[in-house]
């Protein structure tokens, strides 16, 4: 699609939410019902016409208010022009919190019940890169430990992703800002993504997620954080709710110790490229071909 | 068998796996014993054991086009209606998979989205479905030399694409291997030949002894190739400890407990019947479930364990998964009843459309109880 509808699209979407907010009435019988086959006849978001994306986002924010009793705005924030995201992780700095992980579920609208997170930390006995060396579920009283260090592994945004090459109905794909987006409402739930990911970072939704009215994060994207329904992937996805705005992922904010670096890959001015082009860095499993746009690095001693 | 028998057999597993899926379409997959580690598990472990079940029915369309031997033709049905059951099962293993099977609609041709070429799932669903159609058609009695050359290369096909849709992934070493496709086939082509001949028992026609020790040496051959193939991956994941072999470590090694078991009982089984079916002309039976057991979940959960970041974990089929399983089963087993009685009923055993005198090559001799033709009625040209 190319920027100009979608921004034609944000305008209508905002347009739509003005009105909606002013009045909600209960939802009658019949629209629920158009609801649900509009649900299941609802086409693939880059083939759906600005109406029709229109009135999806429309319904999203319905369906959500139906099911989980909250008011959500679901937008549709086009990539923004010469942008191509990337994120840097100083691995001297970080200390195992999981800081990022708390704030990912929260921000993301991660379903509770099935414990679903995006984004793994590896505690690893100092010395070690052997990924079967590393604790997935560790829980000292405080971190960090004196013999570990830590790995946080989420999507890498791989400039030539395994997982859309294997989706067999395109439903996930890499957007011109190089975030791999999933379409929520046309996957089929067959997770060959996740066979074929190296990072672990498909994670399917096993059941309906239960997320807590109160804490449903409510500004949404259609490709990002809005609801999930049961039965599809999600992953990680650079907060694109937030970043497409100017704003930072929720990982990096929460990060007490600001281990990570996140900007626009194109810009030469940005602090991304400073740490590119000054420190060596390190791309988890290049050797699968998959071009991560994610950096690990460490502090020069 | 009695007939009440087998119904009171068969009607009770379908209601069971009805009840299991409805149970599944409600709470979603959760109620699976997949998780966010093993992803794929008994559907997709059954889907891969049927497609080589379905591939098999080339073992038979091979000889009866290239030497159009009459006594061949004689189980070609029987092998045809065997594929066409075994692939229409297969689907429906992968449709009880979906976590989203409503949309199945966007797997469709136009109205849907197919990512091809690049993904290998719509490879195999074009082949599968490809192959499943032309069995039909020549079940109904489509009768062209064109056809059965076709079933022959898209048999081989739908089992080369299933082992694609597994090798494919750098992120699955233990799956990550050139040798899958043969395996595969190696596999399949025993699995089908020891299927056939249990079936055979149920299969009208008598003069089928040519047939019968052409399976066998199919079965005998097949398993050995397997086994052979199986050594050589040993070997690659054995001689270095590379990070990629760990999977197979701790499969052939015990470090996954039950399932370390699981296969070495497959394993061992194969080998049992490769014995018993050498020496005493039995035990295809054995052979057949020790397949079923290696390249079924002997195969799947190694591909998911050690996760991609090092996680060793378990995956233990719930009692609903088995019941959708064992429903799907027993539909594919209606399916097959149901086609061997049409294909015995609409009395075209034999009437396959191959002329001997242009196809035949002169092999007949190389089987050496190969009927000899009897009359030029036999053939229908």
């Amino acid at each position: 699609m190319d920027p100009e509808r979608r921004t034609f699209l944000q305008q209508l979407g905002v347009a739509a939410l003005a009105t909606s907010t002013v009045s909600a009435p209960e939802p009658a019988i019949g629209s629920m019902l158009s609801d649900a086959l509009e649900q299941l006849l609802q086409n693939h978001y880059l083939r759906m016409t600005p109406e029709e994306l229109e009135k999806t986002l429309a319904r999203i924010e319905r369906e959500v208010k139906k099911e989980y009793g909250a008011n959500i705005h679901c937008g549709n924030v086009p990539p923004l022009p010469e942008t191509s995201f990337g994120m840097a992780l100083n691995l001297s700095r970080c200390i195992g919190a999981r800081d990022c992980v708390q704030a990912c579920v929260k921000e993301n609208n991660c379903g509770r019940n099935d414990s679903l997170e995006n984004i793994r930390v590896l505690s690893l006995p100092r010395g070690s890169w052997e990924l079967t060396d590393s604790n997935h579920y560790y829980a000292p009283s405080h971190v960090p430990e004196g013999d570990r260090w830590y790995l946080p592994v989420q999507c890498q945004q791989c400039d030539d992703p395994p997982c859309v090459q294997n989706c067999p109905v395109n439903a996930t794909w890499k957007e011109p800002d190089g975030i791999v987006v999933i379409d929520y409402d046309w996957c089929i739930g067959c997770r060959a993504c996740a066979v074929s990911c190296p990072y672990w970072a498909r994670h399917f939704n096993w059941q309906k997620p239960a997320i807590p009215s109160q804490e449903m994060t409510t500004e949404t994207h259609y490709l990002g954080n809005r609801p999930r329904p049961m039965g599809v992937m999600e992953k990680c996805t650079f907060c694109i709710q937030r970043s497409r705005k100017g704003q930072m992922p929720a990982c990096l904010e929460a990060c007490r110790t600001g281990a990570r670096i996140f900007g626009n890959l194109l810009n030469p001015e940005s602090e991304i490229r400073r740490v590119l082009s000054t420190r060596p860095i390190y791309r988890f499993k290049e050797d699968k071909g998959t071009k991560p746009r994610f950096f690990y690095f460490v502090d020069a001693s | 068998m009695n007939k009440w028998l087998w119904w009171g057999t068969v009607l009770p597993a379908l209601l069971l796996g009805l009840a299991g899926y409805s149970e599944q379409w409600h709470l979603g997959l959760s109620v699976t014993g997949m998780n966010d580690q093993v992803v794929w598990g008994l559907y997709i472990s059954q889907f891969v054991f049927l497609v080589g079940v379905a591939a098999s029915a080339v073992i038979l369309v091979v000889p009866v086009w290239w030497w159009g031997n009459p006594s061949a033709r004689g189980l070609l049905r029987l092998a045809e209606s065997l594929a066409l059951a075994a692939v229409v099962t297969s689907l429906l293993f992968v449709m009880v998979d979906l976590g989203h099977p409503v949309r199945l609609w966007h797997a469709l041709p136009v109205i849907g989205q197919l990512n091809f070429p690049q993904a290998i799932i719509v490879w195999d669903l074009l082949v599968l479905v490809g192959y499943m159609v032309l069995t039909m058609a020549l079940l109904a009695g489509w009768k062209h030399p064109m056809g059965i050359l076709l079933a022959a290369i898209l048999g081989v096909a739908i089992h080369t694409m299933t082992a694609f849709l597994l090798a494919g992934h750098p992120a699955r070493p233990f799956w990550h291997t050139g040798v899958m496709a043969p395996r595969f086939i190696a596999s399949a082509f025993a699995a089908g030949a020891g299927l056939m001949l249990l079936l055979v028992r149920y299969w009208p026609v008598t003069s089928v002894e040519w047939g019968r020790l052409y399976l066998r040496r199919i079965f005998l051959g097949c398993l050995g190739i397997d086994l052979f193939l199986l050594g050589s991956e040993w070997f690659v994941w054995f001689y270095r400890h590379t990070s990629e072999g760990e999977a197979a470590r701790l499969l052939y090694g015990g470090g996954m407990g039950f399932w370390s078991g699981w296969v070495w009982i497959g394993i061992g089984l194969k080998v049992l019947a490769m014995v018993m079916v050498w020496r005493y002309v039995t035990g295809y039976g054995l052979g057949v479930v020790g397949i079923w057991m290696e390249k079924g979940l002997g195969l799947i959960i190694p591909g998911f364990v050690p996760t991609p970041l090092g996680e060793v974990v378990s995956y233990w089929p719930t009692w609903v998964e088995w019941q959708v399983t064992v429903g799907v089963w027993a539909l594919g087993i209606v399916l097959l009843t149901l086609l061997i009685q049409y294909a015995v009923h609409a009395k075209n055993i034999s009437d396959v459309a191959v002329d001997s005198k242009t196809c035949s090559i002169g092999l007949n001799a190389f089987f050496e109880n190969a009927q000899p033709i009897k009359n030029d009625d036999d053939l229908i040209s």
